[in-house]
């Protein structure tokens, strides 16, 4: 029912019920600790890196992954373990040439100082918004980053149709632009 | 409010849907002449970037749970003894 979702759990797990779809992702998440991150952590451990390196590095390849693979359109390679470790490689090369760039401390604190009032004010609003209504959230969520169809939506959430799903995904994305300009214009009377 | 909602509508369709050129033509030469219609694109942008950060907030905590999993559930003591041999 899932897709190219559901497939890369089968390949992974086994399967579940269309209704957990959180847990699917657990199982998947695992499955791919179990077959791909033993070369990862072998890459890492053999380039100077520690267990904790090699664990958020392939913390942030299972996003990637994810982002393109399963939640995106592209169609997942064949070899998921090689692919990962090939992320990972990229990753630590990136870690390790901004571990010397940040040699050069000024050049932190700049950064942060132009990086740190954007990324407060948005995690406030994104806060704010879970905390007037998950579900509106979860169901854009569904939707606009794990690239659910319609059908499987309204499966998920008791929709009678497709259509009564959309009609409410269509309430809800209104739903948070109200909530977020009201919200913009409060923090801008504030910062005033 | 039936307005606001039906412009929503019509702004995911021309910036997540599949419009046809005259559609996305029109929308481009509305978001050019009228300010306000502008400012309405951009905030829900915005908000798909929102829904975005909070989806992937939420990937994150799985992603880190499943870690937890594997470094913690006794069923997995195998993989996590090989790999502590990889760090000796």
């Amino acid at each position: 029912m899932f897709g190219r979702f559901q497939e890369l759990v089968d390949r992974n797990t086994h399967r579940m019920d269309a209704q957990h779809t959180d847990q699917q992702r657990a199982g998947l998440f695992v499955g791919l600790y179990k077959k791909a991150f033993p070369a990862t952590a072998r890459y890492i451990s053999r380039h100077g890196g520690s267990l904790d390196d090699a664990r958020d590095i392939f913390q942030d390849a299972l996003l990637l992954y994810y982002e393109k693979y399963i939640a995106g359109t592209k169609t997942p390679p064949e070899d998921e373990s090689a692919y990962l470790l090939g992320i990972c490689r990229n990753l630590w090369l990136k870690r390790f040439q901004a571990g010397l760039r940040l040699n050069n401390l000024e050049a932190a604190a700049d950064d942060l100082a132009e990086e740190q009032p954007e990324r407060t004010s948005e995690v406030r609003l994104r806060n704010l918004l879970r905390r007037a209504g998950s579900k509106c959230l979860d169901l854009l969520s569904a939707f606009y980053y794990h690239g659910r169809t319609m059908t499987e939506i309204a499966a998920v959430f008791g929709f009678s149709s497709p259509h009564s799903a959309a009609a409410q995904k269509h309430k809800c994305l209104e739903k948070v632009k109200q909530t977020v300009k009201q919200k913009s214009l409060q923090y801008e009377d504030i910062l005033e | 409010m039936k307005t606001s909602l039906n412009e929503t509508r019509h702004i995911d369709r021309c910036l997540r849907g599949t419009p046809d050129n005259s559609e996305q033509f029109l929308f481009q030469a509305r978001r050019l002449l009228d300010p306000a219609f502008d400012a309405s694109v951009k905030l829900q942008q915005r908000c798909y970037r929102l829904v975005r950060d909070h989806a992937r907030a939420q990937v994150r905590a799985e992603i880190a749970a499943a870690d937890q999993q594997v470094f913690s559930f006794p069923e997995h003591r195998g993989l996590r003894d090989r790999l502590y041999r990889l760090f000796k």
